[in-house]
């Protein structure tokens, strides 16, 4: 027995101490915040099958019309349901108070997928310190989460970041969705909240296909560390999904038409980072091989650029004649967080992220070797373009998340520099994985 | 092996470490030699970087730990020596002097005796207590030195002693936890102190040598020059950093990171097996994993290097380097990574050693057991302590000033 750690107990009242064919069991799906509950409550609309997901939030109403099968009200006597209020730091307390209740309700879980929005209170607060929890104890974690929009903040934005950063330590894989992705979107400038709908949609939709990958069920699960090897360094913006549904004769156009249509892939941005498409079909028993074949080619046909393909089927007897595709379309491994990096050499570094075919003709010729996500020029009308790539030198080291086994104990501080921190990262080192 | 029981003069160590709780118990026979009885020992709680966070689980540790030890000597401990360490440990050295105002200009053991209590007097932080006063040398009129002066004239008298002490609070915390259970703390010692005595000769010590105790939560150090101790120290790093910085960089749980470390750890990679894995296997909610021994070589060499390289700097910031004549010792548990001579010998300007085996009669099974070296190397301070005077004065009762609890010992 080493230290307080103790390991999982596998409880009866967990939802997994019965195994159920075909749920995914062993996993859960965890959102946490107010967006992340949005979002799982999509997904289990959406999919009535799915039984292990699980809502967390401090506001009250939040929880109380929330479908997900296990929720739970975060500080119900400090707070009193009224929510965090964007405190992050009220968060953080309220995921170590409430981390014994979390951890009895997803026990038993092997790979946990955490989503959330960052650059508020509660999922910006608890989704590291539960990841890290997670971690502690040997289940897998996979971390969706999305990003402020330009318009609600430096604040939020400096907020989401600083909490990349530990989260891009703890978890296993983190996919990260910039809201902001959206903001060109032809309809979408008439109401936030549709915006914020869209983004959820697609969000859950990236939780289930994330599952669907990874899961034993299918044809070709995806082991983690593969899954990691398409994933690598997240910034702000690491992941673009489409995602399409169709039945009935000619669905396999239909749907990839409708990805390839997919809002976060409309403006173009993600063939100039994407390195990898991580494919997730779902379809009843009549689904064969050879129209799975189909899919994958007519897909890679109508990419815009060559990526690797890589993909799993599951079946799913429900599903009947209904054919759902979802791409995750990944960044690969790059110089995302170089955490001290002078403002100057950002730009340098932006410039060297690998993924940026030479070849491709979409690049277009005024744009500056430091800029390297731009909305197309002929869209913003003589706006400035947007940096979605946020100031990669302003990634706060925040020194005290990442405290692990020192919590609790005065930082060793060496000529101002807090060396419980790692070496190798304070070194920036690259570590082969 | 039989040793004399009845009524033997018992003596215990007992040290609080960040993994482990010691208590080491020796009988001291007849002709004031050591004999190893055995060692008790249990598993650390509540303990991080050589301090106690949580009172009640290290109380019961410390309380199994003598519990085992009595069980393996068949021994009652009621009193022990306690070794402390943690980040607030601070050491300087002062001079004090007295003018010997008697006619002959003899000296006496009284001017001794002043010359202790002035440096006694010595500011040290006001939150803090002194723990120990050590003699380094005296200084004669005409600049000579010696360590024994008595019945020699001299119209003044100087002496250095080299001054450890620490925050009294974390003091007193190391101090209740222990006779809370009933267990006199009759002696304290600091760890770096404490391990030199089980791995310096006085030859080492007289050559000039520095000992590096690398703990799991600390790494407490001492200088020796001219057989007197000239500086200490206690770096907040331990082995528990190699272990944070694995189980960060590869992404593993705390205990995987750990094992992988006692099992697979080295300070250097092969060149001949760059490209060396090393699969961890699937356990309950762990799939199985194939890491790069190149990752986990560079993950600990670095942190390695970085600790040891605070040593070095710190000494040569003191001049110190080019007095040690002997060499610069390594134990505790930490000093069992593969790779540390090489990577010493790489850093430091003096010869290095890893200690392999520790030199006690006795009960032989711990001989190789670096991570002992604390606690018995307080067991030969005791020995020093116990041997020099009757009995050590101001014993501890619970509520009794640490002042008057942790008496100045002026030893070498």
């Amino acid at each position: 027995m080493k230290e307080d750690k103790k390991m999982i107990q596998f409880k009866e009242e967990g939802p997994f101490a019965v195994p159920q064919a075909g749920d995914g069991s062993g996993y859960a799906i965890v959102g946490v915040g107010s967006a992340g509950v949005n979002i799982v409550d999509h997904l289990v609309l959406e999919n009535s099958g799915w039984k292990n997901v699980f809502a967390f939030d401090a506001d009250d109403q939040k929880i109380r019309g929330s479908v997900a099968t296990h929720k739970h009200l975060l500080g119900r006597t400090r707070l009193r349901g009224l929510g965090t209020g964007g405190d992050r730091d009220m968060g953080e307390e309220l995921a170590k108070f409430e981390a014994p209740e979390f951890l009895r309700m997803v026990a038993g879980a092997r790979t946990v997928i955490f989503v959330g929005g960052l650059g508020g209170g509660t999922a910006t607060g608890v989704l590291p310190v539960w990841v890290r929890e997670m971690r502690e104890r040997g289940v897998r974690t996979l971390v969706l989460v999305s990003t402020p929009f330009e318009f609600e903040g430096h604040r939020r934005r400096d907020l989401a970041t600083g909490v990349l950063h530990e989260l891009q330590q703890e978890a296993d894989v983190l996919l990260t969705f910039s809201n902001a992705r959206l903001l060109h979107l032809q309809d979408a400038e008439k109401d936030i909240r549709e915006l914020f709908r869209h983004m959820n949609a697609l969000l859950a939709r990236a939780c289930t296909g994330l599952q669907r990958l990874v899961e034993d069920h299918g044809s070709a699960p995806l082991p983690l560390s593969e899954l990691r090897e398409y994933t690598g360094q997240a910034g702000l913006e690491n992941c673009w999904v489409g995602a399409g549904a169709a039945s009935g004769p000619g669905r396999i156009e239909r749907v990839i038409e409708q990805v390839m249509a997919s809002p976060l892939l409309e403006d173009g941005t993600v063939w100039k980072h994407a390195e990898s498409a991580l494919v997730s079909v779902v379809a009843g028993s009549d689904f064969t091989i050879a129209e799975y074949g189909e899919v994958v080619k007519l897909l890679q046909d109508c990419l815009p650029v060559n990526i690797p393909l890589r993909g799993n089927s599951t079946t799913e007897i429900r599903a009947q004649d209904r054919l759902q595709v979802t791409v995750l379309f990944t960044a690969g491994p790059g110089d995302a967080f170089q955490a001290g990096e002078a403002a100057d050499k950002s730009a340098k570094i932006l410039a060297d992220v690998p993924g940026l075919d030479p070849e491709e003709e979409e690049v277009p010729e005024e744009e500056d070797a430091g800029a390297v996500f731009q909305l197309d020029a002929s869209d913003s009308e003589g706006e400035t373009p947007q940096r979605y790539f946020s100031r990669q030198e302003e990634l706060p080291l925040d020194q005290r998340r990442q405290r692990g086994v020192f919590e609790n104990t005065e930082p060793t501080l060496v000529d101002g520099e807090d060396l419980d921190i790692p070496t190798f990262m304070r070194l920036n080192m690259k570590i082969k994985v | 092996m039989i040793f004399f029981k009845n009524e033997p003069e018992v003596i215990a160590a007992l040290e609080i470490g960040t993994h482990n709780v010691s208590v080491a118990v020796a009988e001291l026979r007849q002709d004031g030699s050591l004999a190893l009885l055995g060692v008790g020992e249990s598993n650390s709680v509540g303990v991080r970087k050589g301090l106690i966070r949580d009172f009640n689980r290290a109380q019961e540790a410390v309380k199994a730990a003598i519990l085992d030890a009595e069980q393996k000597t068949e021994v009652e401990i009621r009193q022990v020596f306690l070794a402390v360490t943690g980040t607030h440990i601070a050491s300087r050295n002062v001079m004090v002097r007295t003018q010997i105002e008697d006619e002959d200009a003899t000296i006496t053991a009284e001017h001794l005796q002043t010359l202790e209590e002035k440096a006694f007097q010595s500011s040290i932080p006001s939150d803090h207590e002194l723990v120990h006063e050590l003699l380094q040398f005296y200084h004669l009129d005409n600049r000579t030195r010696t360590i024994e002066p008595i019945g020699l004239s001299s119209r003044s008298l100087e002496a250095g002693y080299h001054l450890v002490h620490g925050l009294r609070t974390s003091l007193e915390t190391q101090v209740r936890c222990v006779a809370e259970l009933d267990v006199e703390v009759s002696g304290v010692a600091v760890a770096s102190y404490a391990s030199a005595q089980s791995v310096l000769s006085n030859e080492d010590k007289n050559n000039g040598a520095v000992l590096v105790d690398l703990g799991a939560g600390v790494t407490d150090y001492i200088v020796y020059v001219g057989g007197a101790i000239v500086h200490s120290g206690v770096i907040g790093l331990g082995g528990d950093h190699l272990t944070q910085d694995l189980t960060l960089g590869l992404k593993l749980p705390t205990r995987q990171a750990e094992d992988l470390k006692l099992k697979h750890g080295n300070l250097f990679l092969d060149p001949r097996a760059k490209n060396e894995t090393i699969v961890l296997s699937r356990e309950d909610s762990f799939d199985e994993r194939t890491l790069w021994m190149e990752s986990v070589t560079d993950i600990l060499h670095v942190r390695q290097r970085e600790i040891l390289e605070l040593i070095r700097a710190d000494l040569e910031g003191r001049g110190l380097w080019g007095q040690i004549g002997a060499k610069i010792y390594f134990t505790g548990g930490a000093s069992r990574m593969k790779g540390l001579g090489a990577l010493a010998s790489k850093i430091f300007p003096v010869p290095c050693a890893v200690v392999s085996e520790f030199r006690f009669e006795g009960d032989q099974t711990y001989n190789r057991r670096s991570d002992l070296a604390t606690v018995l190397g307080l067991l030969r301070y005791a020995q020093k302590v116990v041997g020099q005077t009757a009995r050590p004065r101001g014993l501890a009762r619970i509520g009794h000033s640490v002042r008057e609890l942790l008496s100045a010992m002026n030893l070498l």
